[in-house]
């Protein structure tokens, strides 16, 4: 009936008059008897929908609905099929003209660095290491990632943190006169300080060791007489064993002023000592100056009602850590003077300024002033400027390039301050300059500059070398020979962890804690193994240029002894990650089992499958979930134990509205249902009060969860293939594979060009897909790849 | 409502016309509208607006009484506040539209924006309403705005919808607000001020040649760069003039922040003193305090769960009990904030009188992430209160009520957000 009406009203507005002509017929026939202004189906009006290209939000609804279209998902299964031909022809019709407007929109907008990027750039110019990440505001993100120019934006605050972090960072490396000596000092527990806790807290063995029973807390696990002189790299070696113990005895390794506040304190990393005889650790740290260092014992405990102050630490017969010594060398000086100075002094030498008070100068935290002055200040600035600046824009700035702050310099020196402090002012300007801040690329295909940066950016999320300046990266085979380098340079590590933060959400990993109750195995050495493992993992893939189907499924994990318990894997000792094979049957192997993104894509208490449905379409398949219709409340979850989140889920089953997203969105999240919020395997739901006691000690304490209903993690794709199990899912999954490869492959455009793969890309991206198939899916040469796609080498 | 008209003299105006050297003192003729000499003495103090948002939401069976109107039965949370029940108004039935966005709490980045679907593809926030206010009056004070917080995060957006940072520390704050420099400090304070705008020009010099080369798109974010080194330049500018005013002098000594990183309620009692100690001297009228949840036990007897976790009970009675101790304790330290402001005298009249205070969360429902039916409460401002009002579904948003208390403050708008018009507390 509808149809009649649209035929013979004239005076009607048009039915698809917003869409391009060649679209219309097709929209007319197929669509708009559910799509018009007046039934506007799943609140979609196709008549009302812009096609101006400028117009984003319109944009992305007109390629959704070509993409459900070209997928046969619309017109929905009880509608009229259209002719094979006749789609056909819209879909070259609406995709020409998608792919039009999205060339034309196409390109990174001006991208900011963002505050890692900042922060490494600053600190690899300058020669020093300070922190200025948490002085900037949080960065804006888009698609996942906080390195797409158009989601990062700068206000005056941040200005003004610019500056300051600027001040910063030119202090460190222009205020620091004699290099720093090269010193050992070793410490124990046994000092002064701790007499009064020795005997009482703590024990005092034959050999020396302290024994400590306490986690943190009282008394203080803080290395007394233990600091830092002079910021730098320090060898640091633990020595000790566990007492009292049959496993090996795990401690966390600490940074801190340890001042009242408390508010520096980093824990480095975790490390085990023997059970039995004496063993060592050694680790290498960074330590600002009048920092030390904590030994914090983890996983400590005793029968109930015992404690080493009730018993006496002699007669307490829990488990405990029996620290010998803490050594630590340093610091380790690679350059000296600081880089930032020999590029801001010159010749000029620095001599110190001494306090309006002598006696200050003794005072712990005392920071000595410096000044410099120049035989021939002027000419010295003019010879100075140039090469900091090209350092800083990251290519040749000249002497007309360099004047407006050449000039600055000028005026502050007239002022009367001395050459250092006019200097520091010009290079703060350099350093807040539009041409530090962001990358400059033009629109069209990026000169080599340009590219250098790009990559650079990408691979090592820091400025381009000399060398890498220098490469003619136009021609293909030098872009591969650096996009090798650095792929082999230490610095990868900040790509693997940036990369991962975005595209697997690991940045969000402590957005929510684990219920205790719920989750008493729950440890900070979880927490930093599971992010470890994943980080290694995907480092693994591009070393050994694995396949990116191990994202689906591998043979291998790469697991710590910690990790190792978590899963139930036997034969793994010590807290560093290693590579473990698997075997077939197992429950892990591929990003999805674990444990950083089980825990990521769930909360403190439990897990949803639309949650982790979305984080698997979005992250790992490559389908953008449409956000749900507006109206809809949350599912509140009843974690009485009384029904699972997927029973409550089942409406989405029977609503037409709901189900068309949910067939696709909810099967990968109850295939996950498997794994818990910490990513341990259940078969049970845990819950608080309803269910089967469990008889279980977790660090000696019995737990007080409860065991619900049983999980099914079973499930249908919308193919309508089955699957039973997650291994079912993967096995599934790895039949696709070629889509999670072109997924990679887009995170990685994305994060290396800063901004979205459009419509337009997608020939490109096919074409990249095919490529990539025919050599193995190998990560390493998918990157290859990407850098020489023309996606990576245009704006 | 009244809107008032700048009667005094625009600061830069004058300046320009005498050419004279900006380190003039303020003279009297500068004073702000709301406080000439005379108005002063005719008792008319300035408006003031607070805003505070606690982002775990509150239970609202605890707040919204049964009744509407002017004779409701307290409830739970409302007891604190007896004493002041002709002071504060309940509000309930109020939301922003379209709030569904990344995740579940993103919501507190609208709550005083009222921009749609927070953190979603596309999504670009707006100016939130202290700033908005800040715009227009803020030059009448040393401090434009204050934005606090018990995190590192504010509720607080800038025109071009980038997130301002939250001072999360009483004591650098106090310090800001009153404590003065020697001579030397002083004049090294406006040397460093002078250097600053001579970094600024530099660099703004270089952005205007660096456009010319750019792509329109380009062009258009480089403006963000633009409009950031102007607003940081006029701040220098304001910042060079009052310091070489003389700041405040309170009769306090300066706070110790709160060390332990679960003290939500300390923190949140700290922060308060400081806003009663900054709105009776008039350093800011407008300020913003975001309290933060946490994931993690708050310091408060009787709670042993971690905060977030209560918050999002699935119904289970224990934890609800536990929620509202936690909750039941914002409310009493907001009623011991709300018996402050009332108790300090400005010019023979309750400090409360002059400051609307608005208390809430972004959450109706912090279970199920809902952010229909806000926890309100409206105190102060010399609004007509004592009244549970109840707003009819879809008479107003609420953006409506920003309207009109951003007319309050001075602001010449009959909009805000997604206002469809204007909720006039004393008429509704």
């Amino acid at each position: 009936m509808k149809q009649l009406l649209w035929l013979a009203g004239a005076g009607f507005l048009g039915a698809a008059q917003a869409a391009t002509p060649a679209a219309r017929p097709f929209l007319d026939r197929h669509c708009m008897d559910c799509h018009d202004a007046e039934m506007k189906k799943g609140g979609l009006d196709l008549s009302a929908l812009s096609t101006d290209g400028a117009d984003a939000a319109a944009l992305k609804k007109w390629v959704r609905v070509f993409d459900r279209v070209a997928a046969g998902e619309m017109p929905p299964p009880k509608k009229a099929r259209p002719a094979a031909e006749e789609t056909g022809a819209f879909m070259a019709a609406l995709g020409s003209d998608l792919t039009a407007k999205s060339e034309a929109r196409k390109g990174t907008v001006l991208r900011r660095l963002n505050r890692q990027e900042y922060q490494n750039t600053l600190n690899d110019l300058l020669g020093v290491r300070v922190s200025v990440v948490d002085m900037l505001p949080e960065d804006g993100r888009a698609h996942g990632f906080d390195t797409v120019g158009e989601a990062l934006s700068i206000s005056g605050i941040q200005m003004q943190r610019y500056m300051e972090a600027a001040e910063t960072a030119l202090n460190a490396a222009l205020m620091a006169g004699e290099k720093p000596e090269l010193r050992k000092t070793a410490a124990t527990l046994d000092t002064g300080r701790n007499k009064d806790n020795i005997g009482k807290h703590w024990l005092k063995k034959a050999d020396g060791a302290v024994v400590v029973f306490n986690e943190g807390g009282f008394p203080s696990t803080v290395i007394p007489d233990l600091r830092a002189h002079a910021t730098g790299t320090y060898k640091v070696r633990v020595t000790g064993y566990g007492h009292q113990v049959e496993e090996p005895v795990v401690f966390a390794l600490r940074t801190g002023s340890f001042n009242f506040r408390n508010t520096d304190t980093r824990t480095h990393s975790f490390h085990e000592l023997p059970a039995d005889k004496p063993g060592t650790v050694d680790v290498t740290l960074h330590l600002p100056q009048g920092h030390g260092i904590q030994v914090s014992p983890q996983g400590l405990y005793g029968p109930d009602g015992h404690s080493a102050v009730k018993d006496g630490p002699d007669k307490y017969p829990g488990s405990g850590l029996a620290l010998l010594s803490v050594e630590i060398e340093g610091p380790l000086i690679e350059e000296w003077p600081p880089r930032g100075q020999k590029l801001l002094l010159g010749d000029a030498k620095l001599r110190e300024v001494m306090p309006e008070k002598p006696w200050m100068r003794g005072k712990a935290g005392y920071k000595p002033v410096f000044t410099a002055d120049s035989a021939d200040p002027a000419a010295e600035a003019r010879r100075l400027l140039p090469a900091f600046a090209s350092a800083a824009f990251r290519r040749p700035a000249d002497a007309a390039a360099v004047e407006p702050y050449v000039r600055l310099f000028d005026a502050e020196f007239a002022e009367g301050k001395d050459f250092l402090a006019a200097m520091r002012t010009a290079a703060t300007a350099i350093l807040c300059a539009p041409d530090f801040l962001f990358l400059k690329e033009p629109s069209g295909a990026l000169d080599r500059l340009q590219l250098a940066s790009r990559l650079s950016y990408f691979l090592t999320r820091g400025a381009p070398d000399a060398e890498l300046l220098a490469a003619d990266l136009a021609q293909p085979a030098v872009l591969r020979a650096q996009t090798e380098r650095l792929l082999q340079s230490p610095a990868l590590e900040r790509f693997v962890t940036d990369f991962t933060d975005g595209w697997l959400n690991l940045r969000e990993i402590e957005f929510t804690t684990p219920d205790k109750q719920l989750y008493p195995e729950y440890d900070e050495l979880l927490l930093d193994s599971m992010l470890r493992e994943t980080r290694a993992f995907i480092t693994e893939l591009i070393r050994g240029n694995l396949s990116a189907a191990n994202v689906i499924h591998s043979d291998f994990a790469m697991l710590n002894a910690r990790l190792a318990r978590h899963y139930g894997i036997p034969g793994v000792s010590g807290q560093h990650i290693r590579k473990v094979p698997l075997p077939p049957e197992s429950r892990r192997g591929g990003v999805l089992t674990q444990a950083s993104i089980l825990k990521v894509s769930a909360n403190g208490t439990n897990t949803s499958p639309v949650v982790r449905g979305v984080f698997v379409m979005d992250r790992i398949l490559g389908i953008e979930p449409p956000p749900p219709p507006p109206g809809i409340p949350g599912v509140e979850p009843d974690i009485r134990g009384a029904t699972t989140l997927r029973e409550l889920l089942d409406k989405h089953r029977d609503s037409e509205t709901c189900n068309g997203c949910h067939r696709v969105i909810d099967p990968p999240g109850f295939a996950l249902e498997s794994y818990d919020v910490i990513g341990g395997w259940r078969e049970r739901f845990r819950s608080i009060d309803q269910g089967e006691k469990v008889d279980l000690k977790v660090t000696g304490r019995k737990v007080r969860y409860r065991l619900g209903p049983p999980v099914d993690a079973a499930g249908e794709l919308p193919t309508g293939a089955k699957f039973a199990d997650m291994g079912g899912f993967q096995k599934l999954l790895l039949a696709g594979q070629d889509r999670v490869a072109r997924c990679l492959l887009e995170k990685l455009l994305t994060f290396a060009t800063g901004r979205e793969m459009g419509f337009s890309d997608r020939a490109e991206l096919d074409q990249l897909t095919a490529a990539s198939q025919a050599k193995g899916h190998g990560v390493r040469e998918m990157i290859h790849a990407a850098v020489q796609s023309g996606i990576f080498r245009r704006k | 409502m009244n809107i008032a008209t700048k009667r005094h003299l625009d600061r830069r105006a004058f300046l320009r016309g005498t050419g004279a050297v900006l380190s003039l003192p303020m003279l009297e003729a500068m004073l702000p509208a709301f406080a000439t000499r005379a108005q002063a003495a005719a008792g008319t103090p300035p408006p003031r607006f607070l805003a505070m948002c606690a982002t775990l939401g509150f239970h609202t069976p605890y707040l919204f009484p049964k009744e509407t109107g002017a004779d409701y039965t307290l409830t739970p949370y409302l007891e604190p506040l007896r004493d002041l029940r002709s002071d504060f108004s309940v509000i309930s039935g109020l939301n922003h539209e379209q709030q569904n966005g990344a995740n579940g709490h993103t919501s507190e980045m609208t709550w005083l924006t009222a921009a749609k679907h927070p953190g979603l593809a596309g999504f670009k926030n707006t100016i939130s309403i202290d700033q908005l206010i800040a715009e227009r009056i803020g030059t009448q004070t040393r401090f434009p705005s204050l934005i606090l917080g018990t995190g590192s995060e504010s509720l607080s957006w800038s025109a071009s919808g980038v997130p301002l940072p939250a001072e999360s520390s009483p004591s650098r704050a106090f310090q800001q607000l009153f404590v003065d420099g020697t001579p030397a400090e002083v004049a090294a304070q406006v040397r460093a001020l002078k250097r600053g705008r001579s970094i600024l020009d530099t660099v703004m010099g270089q952005a205007k040649k660096l456009r010319g080369e750019l792509g329109h798109r380009d062009q258009e974010k480089l403006d963000e760069y633009f409009s950031a080194v102007r607003d940081l330049e006029g701040r220098l500018v304001q910042n060079e003039e009052w310091a070489q005013r003389p700041k405040p002098k309170v009769d306090a000594k300066p706070p110790t922040d709160i060390q332990s990183r679960t003290d939500a309620i300390g923190k949140m009692r700290l922060m308060q003193d400081l806003v009663v100690l900054a709105l009776q001297t008039d350093s800011t009228r407008t300020v913003t305090m975001r309290l933060s949840g946490m994931n993690a036990v708050p310091e408060i007897p009787g709670v042993k769960n971690d905060w977030h976790n209560l918050s999002h009970h699935g119904q289970d009675p224990a934890k609800i009990e536990e929620l509202k101790v936690i909750e039941l304790a914002e409310f009493t330290a907001f009623a011991d904030f709300l018996a402050k402001l009332k108790q300090t005298r400005e010019g023979g009249r309750p400090l409360l009188d002059s400051t609307a205070v608005l208390f809430g969360s972004n959450l109706g429902n912090a279970s199920s992430h809902s952010t229909a039916n806000l926890p309100l409460v409206l105190a102060g401002g010399g609004f007509k209160h004592g009244r549970h009002l109840a707003i009819e579904k879809d008479k107003h948003v609420f953006s409506n009520l920003f309207v009109s208390l951003a007319q309050r403050m001075g602001v010449e708008t009959d909009r805000f957000g997604h206002s469809t018009g204007v909720l006039e507390i004393n008429q509704a």
